[in-house]
């Protein structure tokens, strides 16, 4: 019972007997010649006592509460972007904000500023967006959303070489049960599914927060305090992120790749507007090259804005983008680090079908 | 031993959770570390990792061979929750590899420094790989697990272990070849050709479109 034997000399012989064929065998060996296992560590005594500690503790606990797991441990799930690795929102990091905390439950504006910019430009985005029109969406539907997109990638001096926008489309999946693969993506060239890594054992993910359909979109709360409280309820903040900007993330990635009844929307909105710290950005720009006005929050913390784009004529949401907002390591104020535009919207029946191409009822 | 275990800890004895721990922690934290590339992030993920475990016992198969699988599936997921966030998924990229500690650099012989050299570039190239790759390769290859094992921890076909496993081959060749070739053009003295400026590999599909004859011709 030591944990000696489980470095990456072990694993090597360890895997060779699982590996069955010789083609694997041979497929295996350039593995490891191309990929030498990183050296490996051992935690520190105190900490490793620690997480036994915790561990330990929480057995004790639930022994004594509740006497079976009532739920799979399936980690909250955000919306999945495989070629991005990660939601557009910047979410880590967050830190303390010198704002004053609003209540999460909801009960209100007191620390919104009355007159506040942005809550008077999200109010007017909200009452755009109740009044668009609703396309009902089947279970058994797609929702196909057409984007132009890019990402930051690292250059191995820390800084940051901003990404070139391209093109992106995916098909999100409508079903309410819970599914292992939840759509397909085609960029750059490829398609691939978006497969959820699920414990074994379990069905999937079913519709919800972090695989938000047309239906589980259409059954929030619409009115916008209990929206607010219900998307606190359902945000689980990275360690030491501030819930409030995890709400606000997790809102943009509720309005990214999804179709949704207006009244929702107007709602999602109106609740953005009650999350402390978001101010407004007179000129903001997409990927696509489109101003129009801005939404922001500031994650002081990994020094980057989170800012949703809107149309400056008619207040439709246009896309998303982050980046920095101090000169650093990682590269000079204003480094665009992700930024999306939304070209289409659009509900399909089938994988790779495209709106306008349907050979079905459109 | 471990069928014994497995059913113990399916039926939530703590003793078998502490037997669990001490035998997996290392495991687990190593391979959290070579997924997100930041040994605190890791520690975490071990962490919470056993207190999934522990909540998703009934989960667990009872009848299969070794527990890493099952540990090393849940930690996946914990890693790919810790690796969300602008900031994580930055730091992750530009994180240089860890410099090993190194007595004397004049003593170093120059096959070391060679190995040290292509660690570092498989590093960065690692970052580059696509998530579902990376977590194949961490499992198969750096964690030990079998194809079946790891098709197991990720609860997908064996066929797609194979796949993904083939593909990142693919890739790994064409981006550790170009990582070699970009930094021996930097390290040389003179130039006898334009080289190529950094910013340049940044997007793979420029990568893939490189010629194979030509990225091997800049590597020899």
């Amino acid at each position: 019972m030591t944990a000696t034997g489980s470095g990456p000399a072990r694993a090597r012989h360890e895997s060779g007997g699982a590996v069955g064929a010789r083609h694997d065998k041979a497929e295996y060996d350039e593995l490891l010649r191309l990929l030498p296992p990183p050296p490996a560590r051992d935690l520190a005594a105190d900490r490793h006592s620690h997480h036994k500690d915790r561990l330990m503790q929480l057995i004790d606990q639930d022994q004594h509460t509740a006497p079976a797991p009532q739920h799979e441990p399936a980690p909250r799930r955000r919306l999945l972007r495989p070629a991005l690795w990660m939601p557009l929102a910047a979410t880590a990091l967050a830190g303390t904000l010198a704002v004053t905390l609003t209540t999460h439950t909801g009960t209100g504006t007191a620390d919104t500023p009355r007159g506040n910019t942005a809550v008077v430009l999200l109010e007017q985005v909200a009452d755009v967006a109740a009044k668009s029109e609703a396309t009902p969406v089947r279970d058994d539907q797609l929702v196909y959303v057409k984007s132009l997109t890019a990402a930051a990638e690292g250059r191995p001096d820390g800084s940051f070489e901003p990404g070139k926008p391209h093109q992106r489309e995916v098909w999100m999946s409508q079903s309410a049960a819970p599914a292992k693969t939840v759509g397909l993506i085609h960029e750059n060239g490829d398609y691939f599914p978006i497969s959820e890594l699920v414990p074994p054992g379990s069905k999937g993910v079913p519709a919800g927060i972090d695989r938000p359909t047309y239906n589980w979109l259409a059954s929030l709360p619409t009115d916008p305090d209990v929206l607010l409280e219900r998307l606190y309820a359902l945000t689980e903040p990275a360690d030491g992120q501030e819930e409030a900007q995890a709400v606000f993330d997790t809102i943009g990635e509720l309005l990214a790749e999804t179709v949704m009844p207006p009244r929702n929307a107007a709602a999602l909105y109106r609740a953005a507007a009650k999350i402390p710290g978001v101010t407004r950005d007179a000129d903001a720009v997409d990927s696509a090259g489109r101003h129009g006005f801005g939404i922001r929050r500031v994650d002081e913390r990994a020094s980057t804005a989170t800012e949703w784009v809107f149309d400056r004529e008619d207040l439709t949401y246009l896309g998303e983008r982050s980046y920095l907002t101090e000169d650093g390591d990682a590269g000079a104020k204003g480094t665009v680090l992700e930024e999306t535009a939304v070209l289409e919207r659009a509900v399909v029946d089938a994988y790779r079908e495209r709106p306008g191409s349907a050979s079905g009822t459109e | 031993m471990s069928e014994c275990l497995r059913a113990r800890i399916r039926a939530g004895d703590p003793e078998a959770f502490a037997e669990l721990y001490e035998e997996y922690a290392r495991t687990v934290y190593n391979y959290a570390y070579r997924l997100t590339g930041d040994w605190s992030t890791a520690e975490e993920v071990m962490g919470d990792t056993f207190l999934d475990a522990w909540r998703g016992r009934e989960q667990l198969d009872p009848d299969r061979g070794s527990l890493k699988p099952w540990l090393l599936g849940i930690a996946t997921n914990k890693a790919r929750n810790a690796n969300r966030g602008t900031g994580r998924r930055l730091a992750f990229l530009a994180r240089r590899p860890a410099v090993e500690p190194v007595a004397d650099f004049a003593e170093e012989t120059a096959g070391r420094i060679d190995d040290a050299r292509r660690l570092a570039a498989v590093r960065r190239v690692f970052g580059r790989l696509r998530r579902t790759e990376r977590e194949v390769l961490a499992l198969c290859v750096w964690s030990g697990l079998g194809y079946p094992e790891a098709a197991q921890a990720l609860g997908v076909p064996v066929g797609t272990v194979r796949s993904r496993l083939s593909r990142a081959r693919a890739r790994l060749r064409r981006l550790t070849d170009q990582q070699l070739a970009d930094e021996r053009a930097e390290n040389a003295t003179a130039h006898t050709e334009p080289q190529r400026r950094r910013g340049e590999q940044s997007d793979e599909t420029a990568f893939a479109a490189l010629p194979i004859q030509q990225i091997t011709e800049a590597s020899r």
